[in-house]
């Protein structure tokens, strides 16, 4: 086990909250017209995709 | 209840004439859900930083939190400077949050879904009938 119990349990947790994330400013940006709060709501989109995939790379790790 | 022709096109909530500001209103909203998710994600992210120990899970952790940090300012400024948002004028706020309080109430009235769509018992199996979903 590379990560302790407990942090694992947070990095799950945070997973879980960005997929949430991802999920609703997808679907908000479909009905936001405008384009300023459009292209922050993008930008979250891409952000936290990639956050989310360094934080399943780290789930990977600890459930080797 | 009889159906008045003249009765039902000035009921209509969905006719244009009601719907004056809602793209704007609506966007205030998102915007504002938006913010509280955000500022959530900062608080989760520096809960679980302070949980951690482990070095890479910690580099890892402290990058989204400034990312998240960056958001949330990028997302504060835009409200603020279109004006959905009065951190230094409370009785602005006041005002919006009673305004957006009230539209929320007379949403909640609406009858938005006014026929029955539901398609259930209109087919003779489930699609997760092999999963014991129909015994569900």
């Amino acid at each position: 086990m590379v990560y302790a119990m407990h942090e694992t349990l947070e990095v799950h947790e945070m997973a879980a909250f960005k997929t949430v994330c991802i999920t609703k400013s997808k679907t908000m940006h479909a009905l936001v017209s405008d384009p300023a709060l459009k292209a922050i709501l993008q930008q979250d989109v891409e952000i936290s995709t990639r956050q989310l995939q360094e934080l399943g790379a780290i789930l990977a790790k600890a459930t080797q | 209840m009889t159906l008045d022709r003249v009765d039902s096109i000035k009921m209509d909530y969905v006719d244009p004439a009601n719907s004056l500001n809602m793209p704007e209103m609506a966007d205030m909203t998102f915007a504002m859900d938006f913010l509280i998710r955000v500022k959530e994600g900062v608080r989760n992210t520096a809960t679980a930083l302070t949980e951690t120990v482990s070095p890479d899970a910690r580099a890892l952790l402290r990058t989204q939190l400034h990312q998240s940090i960056a958001l949330h300012q990028e997302i504060t400024d835009l409200m603020v400077r279109k004006k959905w948002f009065h951190p230094y004028d409370l009785r602005e706020q006041y005002q919006l949050d009673q305004l957006s309080a009230e539209n929320t109430v007379e949403i909640g009235k609406l009858k938005l879904f006014p026929d029955d769509t539901r398609r259930k018992s209109m087919f003779d199996r489930t699609p997760d009938e092999h999963i014991g979903g129909n015994m569900a």
